[in-house]
């Protein structure tokens, strides 16, 4: 790593910690600086219940999610060589809907009220849509000899499921409905100390596998034929590349709902500071941009009590359009 | 070098080639020509797939994924132009098969990667980004890149292709020089009969599902009887 892009990771990793602790600091009740740090630091105040059981989880979840999405949009573009592939593009959030709209909409449509379906809750029913489609796709992907073909499916598979969801909506009543909208808005501050016990563990494994695909998406840079001919075995790359995705995506998003733009637009920034093609330097750097569009989104969101999702996509599409305009390709 | 003996390649119901075969030596230059769609790239694409041919000796059945790319270095006519990869980059992907688990480049790999660069005249252009080359420029690099693999088998897949008259003669030399001074065995397929003929030791020539090989000498008559109407 040459010495211009170390302090550049070194900076943004100094960021990401600045606004993590801005993120905790900001909420509707103001506490002194001095009584968050302390009770972060396991000192017992005032201010300890709301910091370490509210704010923090939350602050860790946009840690999470940013790391995940941009994690996942970086090897989704390298994988399809697509500059506008993001981490939903497999279909992995219309997966994550489908179990969401089956479990706030279906159920009550038919009648279910109290039965082991309902008891999995929002997270696990989206967990299980999303793995669903994940096993479709990798199935697909032993198959067919072109990528592309995978990402068309993918596309289609999305659209397919959303019709399926829009059905379900047209024939529910107000208050699922609402449920269901409010969901697809998506949430950092649902997810609760023990859900987050099983969250970090998944996005640290699918980050792991990512740190093992460096060198094959260095490789897939070239194309499959290419990359197959320096000896890359392209077949079991895809599985590593598509597991770790939908490991990442599929998460967040069972659990926090589709957060839009930041998977598309992190890769996308991390390229420019670091004027290099090399994913050794890209995936820590796509990280940490990631990390701190999701902090700074969500300092933005609680200010402003938004959703999330509305401010990733206004702080992410810009980042899109100026993609498009200057036609980059990866 | 290269060993096909009797090959059937066949697309669908549709036959490419029938019974073909082709024996390469080592420091042989090969042009490979044929009509469009005779099966040019389908024989360049089955030497690194096809299971009844023998590389180096053995059959690539029995060749590991790495041991391949350390027997065969392909050129395509896919163009890959990437932001921010540079020249370097390109030629450096080329030690992959000989490189850690992230790819790491060794003092030694970045020397082989130098030497690739300078055999191609592409040296000062180094540092340059892909995006900005010239489609010439850019299949020098390529050829860099398979270079720095260091296979003694490089097949090439129409490599001048898009090259105006001047480049094509100089890939050409280029190509003669890596089989000839370097001894690597070198089957390229091209449709310009003129920039491979000062060059080549051999055509093998593509027609009516055959495949034929003729000593360059010949390589001309033979062309002309094949294919002059």
């Amino acid at each position: 790593m040459r010495k211009h892009s170390a302090i550049i990771i070194l900076a943004l990793a100094l960021l990401t910690a600045i606004l993590f602790v801005v993120d905790i600091a900001v909420g509707t009740v103001n506490i002194p600086l001095s009584e968050l740090l302390g009770s972060l630091l396991g000192e017992e105040n005032g201010a300890t219940d709301i910091v370490v059981k509210i704010r923090l989880p939350r602050t860790i979840v946009a840690l999470l999610a940013g790391v995940a999405l941009s994690v996942s949009g970086l090897q989704m573009q390298v994988l399809f060589r697509n500059p506008l592939a993001g981490p939903y593009v497999l279909g992995v959030s219309a997966g994550a809907s489908l179990g969401v709209a089956l479990f706030l909409l279906g159920a009550p449509l038919l009648g279910i009220t109290a039965t082991t379906f309902t008891s999995l809750g929002t997270a696990g029913a989206a967990w299980i849509g999303a793995a669903m489609v994940l096993v479709i796709v990798v199935a697909l992907a032993h198959k067919v000899k072109d990528i592309m073909v995978i990402l068309i499916l993918g596309i289609m598979l999305s659209s397919a499921v959303g019709s399926i969801v829009e059905i379900m909506q047209y024939f529910s009543n107000e208050a699922s409905l609402k449920s269901y909208v409010v969901w697809t808005m998506g949430s950092l501050g649902d997810v609760t100390m023990s859900q987050l016990a099983i969250v970090a563990p998944i996005i640290t494994i699918g980050v792991i596998l990512s740190v093992a695909a460096i060198k094959p998406m260095n490789m897939l840079l070239f194309g499959e034929r290419y990359a197959t001919s320096m000896g890359l075995n392209t077949h079991r790359t895809r599985i590593l590349i598509l597991t770790s995705t939908t490991l990442l995506a599929g998460t967040i998003t069972a659990f926090c709902g589709p957060i839009g733009f930041v998977g598309i637009a992190a890769p996308h920034i991390a390229r420019m500071m670091m004027r290099s093609a090399d994913h050794c330097v890209l995936l820590p750097t796509t990280i940490f941009v990631g990390s701190i569009m999701m902090l700074a989104s969500d300092i933005v969101a609680k200010t402003l009590t938004l959703p999330i999702n509305t401010i990733t996509a206004l702080l992410g599409i810009p980042v899109v359009i100026y993609i498009v305009s200057r036609n980059r390709t990866l | 070098m290269i060993r096909i003996d009797s090959l059937t390649l066949a697309y669908n119901e549709r036959t490419i080639l029938d019974r073909a075969s082709l024996h390469l030596k080592a420091g042989e230059l090969c042009a490979l020509v044929g009509r469009n769609g005779a099966g040019k790239s389908t024989l360049i694409r089955a030497i690194t797939s096809s299971d009844g041919i023998k590389l180096c000796g053995e059959p690539l059945a029995k060749l590991s994924a790495e041991r391949l790319a350390q027997s065969v270095a392909i050129v395509t006519t896919e163009t890959i132009r990437v932001a921010n990869l540079r020249v370097r980059d390109v030629v450096a992907m080329g030690r992959a098969p000989y490189t850690n688990w992230v790819g790491h480049l060794q003092e030694i790999d970045r020397q082989i990667v130098d030497e690739a660069l300078d055999m191609v005249g592409m040296k000062e252009f180094a540092e340059r980004d892909t995006t900005t080359l010239s489609d010439g420029e850019l299949q020098r690099a390529m050829i860099a890149r398979a270079i720095a693999q260091q296979t003694p088998i490089i097949v090439l897949d129409e490599p001048c292709a898009y090259l105006d008259i001047p480049t094509r003669f100089e890939v050409c030399r280029l190509l003669a020089d890596l089989a000839h001074k370097e001894g690597k065995c070198i089957l390229f397929s091209t449709h310009d009969i003129d920039s491979a003929l000062p060059v080549c030791d051999s055509f093998a020539i593509i027609e009516n599902h055959t495949l034929l090989k003729v000593d360059a000498a010949k390589a001309s008559i033979e062309i002309e009887r094949l294919f002059r109407r």
